[in-house]
């Protein structure tokens, strides 16, 4: 379990006026969880991420943590640094203190889960593809074994295919007991994926709760499906667009609306 | 101590050393830095530190701000004057002298970026050299150059946090251990630093290309020109100029 307390965060101030990035939120993600943190771009989502991560440290109130937190920085790509993908997968759970074989057979696994067979292993991951080296990044932050994983826009610049298969990638860990958060600004992405949705305006926390709940009660989080069903409503198909949350919301309302003959 | 650089840093204000013509300022700072290294007392080094601490205010670019991006540099200092003391006959006095110059210099220099966009040192650099041209000098080439040198100090600085913040959450401590393992530690740091600064270089120097850099001689969307004020700060500077050197003449 995590939960937020009245935080608040400002970085430090270059002598002007201080702006709180961060200012009076207060949550709880309960275990097992699957959390989409979204808001505008500059809402605070990534100032948000370091604090649940203790990257940051915050300016008041308190974080209250149950377990280990992990975070994927956005482009983790960008933390590979050895010269075999094995070895750099294994720098997490060695910096943990893991004996070396231990932590070898976890890189091994978690290199693994992410569809990198031993044909990977000692090769130079910085000569791999983007998509590759995403994966690598991605089973580096895996190998630490935590609680929660925190993502930080997981699925920027990832092509159709491998965004998919990210998301099984996500399900599946979520699905083996782990609390799952993604920070993104695509409300499609946190409404097809995520139970429980944190919205962040400006700083604060402007709703919170279940994601189908959420997302209808603000016009700026309008889904693709949801704007779908709107033009269909306009066009005028008794619909009612705010409960087309997800695709499958959409398919299950036009799907009643059609009356198939024979 | 990277989330606290400065150096290269643009600080947006309003004041009379900001509104100057970089020739002006690129003038002032070399003359500034050949006026600290004539001096070679401590009598003058002071009268060099006051005029730079009046440029200071005059730019009104907080002292703190400045500062707090040197504390790297004064812990280097430090060392290098206490090793002066200990190594050196007459030490105190050269570890004072050192100190004052080489605070004098970072202290100069930081104040042009401060006050300077990095697109406006490269436009006062290649106007104020113009004249090198005729000696086949790639003056143009040369100005980009430093506006693109200026302009990387922040970003490479945003993306080393980017990387330590990365590492960190993977367990990687720098506080910890001695310095042969902070140095070990170091490399998951520098290497992705220098493969992300090379991928940046590459993308740019397309970039560039694609918008046809070096296919002709470019022109200038505000032509630099000078103002009263440059000449008043002119005046400000060949007499500071004057000033050290009738110091050094009478051994001040």
């Amino acid at each position: 379990m995590i939960e937020l307390r009245n935080v608040s965060f400002s970085y430090p101030s270059d002598g002007r006026q201080q702006v709180k990035v961060i200012d009076d939120v207060s949550f709880s993600i309960q275990d097992n969880g699957f959390v989409g943190i979204t808001g505008k771009i500059g809402s605070g989502k990534t100032t948000l991420c370091k604090l649940l991560c203790g990257l940051l440290k915050p300016s008041s109130g308190q974080i209250l943590k149950e377990g280990r937190v992990a975070l994927a920085m956005q482009f983790p790509e960008s933390q590979i640094f050895e010269n075999t993908v094995l070895k750099d997968v294994m720098f997490g759970p060695l910096n943990m203190g893991l004996p070396e074989e231990q932590a070898r057979s976890v890189a091994e696994k978690s290199l693994e889960s992410v569809g990198l067979d031993g044909s990977f292993f000692d090769r130079n991951p910085l000569r791999l593809s983007g998509g590759e080296k995403r994966r690598v990044a991605l089973a580096g932050v895996l190998a630490l074994n935590a609680d929660i994983y925190v993502f930080d826009e997981p699925a920027t610049g990832l092509d159709s295919r491998w965004h998919d298969s990210l998301f099984e990638l996500l399900h599946r860990l979520n699905d083996s007991g782990k609390t799952v958060i993604i920070v993104s600004h695509s409300i499609d992405d946190i409404a097809e994926n995520c139970r429980t949705l944190v919205y962040l305006e400006d700083g604060k926390v402007a709703d919170f709760g279940n994601t189908a709940d959420v997302i209808p009660r603000h016009r700026s989080l309008e889904t693709r499906a949801m704007g779908f069903a709107r033009r269909l409503a306009s066009e005028g198909m008794e619909i009612d667009y705010t409960k087309a949350v997800t695709r499958k919301d959409l398919a299950d309302l036009i799907a009643s609306r059609i009356q198939f003959q024979g | 101590m990277i989330r606290d650089v400065t150096l290269g840093r643009y600080y947006r204000q309003d004041s009379f050393v900001h509104t100057l013509d970089p020739r002006t300022k690129l003038c002032g700072v070399a003359f500034l830095i050949a006026g600290i290294f004539i001096s070679s007392s401590v009598i003058s080094c002071i009268f060099t530190m006051l005029c730079i601490a009046a440029l200071v205010w005059l730019s009104r670019v907080p002292l703190r701000y400045m500062v707090k991006g040197l504390l790297p540099i004064f812990v280097f200092l430090a060392v290098v004057a206490v090793l002066n003391i200990i190594l050196v006959p007459n030490g105190v006095f050269r570890a004072i002298l050192i100190s004052l110059r080489v605070v004098e210099v970072i202290f100069a220099s930081n104040l042009l970026c401060l006050s300077t966009r990095p697109r406006e040192i490269s436009n006062g650099v290649e106007t104020g050299f113009s004249w090198m041209r005729h000696l086949k000098v790639p003056v143009h080439d040369l100005a980009t150059i430093v506006s693109i040198a200026f302009t990387f100090i922040p970003i490479l600085a945003e993306e080393a946090r980017r990387i330590l913040d990365a590492q960190t959450s993977r367990g990687l401590d720098m506080r910890k251990g001695g310095l042969v393992k902070k140095t070990k530690a170091s490399v998951s740091v520098i290497i992705p630093m220098f493969v992300s600064a090379i991928e940046r270089a590459e993308n740019l120097a397309v970039a560039m290309e694609s918008r046809l850099y070096g296919c002709g001689e470019p022109t200038r969307l505000h032509p630099l020109k000078y103002s009263y004020d440059d000449a008043a700060a002119y005046v400000c500077i060949f007499t500071y100029l004057l000033v050290v050197i009738l110091m050094k003449v009478g051994r001040l």
